[in-house]
């Protein structure tokens, strides 16, 4: 049992320190941004930018809410938190993907469309693999591979997925907020 | 089995309440954009904040160090 809960203390330090390597990715961008766009900004649909970030945020809540539920035993709630959490990334990447990039903006347009295709694209892709995470969970979590006592996955999908939350918090005011906006 | 539930149903407060904490500072944030003409200081501090919170409550980093 020591020899377990040493072993999953060593996997948690490497997780957290997995993501500090993702920092340096993502502060690269984030300095790219701030290098190359100053005190401006592309005019972007900031209806639509606050409406994802709602949409992270939440879900991230239905993620802890996971996590509580198989730390006490309720595998029910803590499936429908999954499907949730899941779905909430879905409707993310439809709004970034499907809506942000059908916009104006287009990644020919210079230092403002490459900057926002790179940072968005990157950071679309870690939500895309974390939904593929979140239904793995799931579908663990439904053959009943996950219990009160044992459920190290779920709390490593977990923090991955509030990982990218982090991210975003930091990008939406990048892209949708610094600055003054500029017609590209 | 009692005293379980009421630990879950804290647990899920604490989460409430800081979903609470991020959509106040998230709508802060739209205003101060507004207002400054998007200060990039004071937004980074925003963006700080609310990184704080999901690191601390979201994704309990005290794991790291505290001993089962």
């Amino acid at each position: 049992m020591t020899a377990r809960v040493g072993a999953v203390e060593r996997t948690r330090a490497g997780i957290w320190l997995f993501f500090i390597s993702e920092v340096f990715l993502f502060g690269a961008l984030l300095s790219i941004r701030f290098n190359l766009w100053g005190n401006t900004r592309p005019d972007l649909d900031q209806q639509l930018g606050l409406l994802v970030t709602a949409i992270l945020l939440a879900s991230s809540f239905f993620m802890v809410l996971a996590e509580t539920a198989i730390d006490h035993g309720r595998r029910v709630l803590f499936l429908l938190s999954t499907l949730v959490t899941a779905a909430l990334g879905i409707a993310f990447l439809v709004g970034v993907v499907g809506f942000e990039w059908g916009g104006h903006l287009q990644p020919t347009d210079g230092v403002y469309g490459s900057v926002f295709f790179a940072m968005t694209g990157l950071h679309a892709l870690h939500v895309a693999s974390g939904v593929v995470f979140i239904l793995y969970i799931g579908l663990m979590g439904m053959r009943g591979r996950y219990s009160a006592d044992e459920h190290f996955g779920v709390e490593a999908c977990a923090i991955y997925w509030h990982f990218i939350d982090v991210v975003w918090v930091f990008f939406y005011p990048a892209l949708y907020l610094m600055g003054s906006a500029v017609q590209v | 089995m009692e005293g379980q539930s009421s630990r879950m149903l804290s647990e899920a407060l604490r989460s409430v309440l800081t979903l609470l904490a991020l959509a106040a500072l998230t709508w802060g944030e739209l205003q101060v954009s507004m207002q400054t003409g998007g200060s990039i200081p004071i937004l980074l501090l925003f963006s700080i904040a609310k990184a704080s919170l999901i690191v601390y409550f979201f994704m309990h980093v005290s794991r790291l160090w505290r001993t089962h």
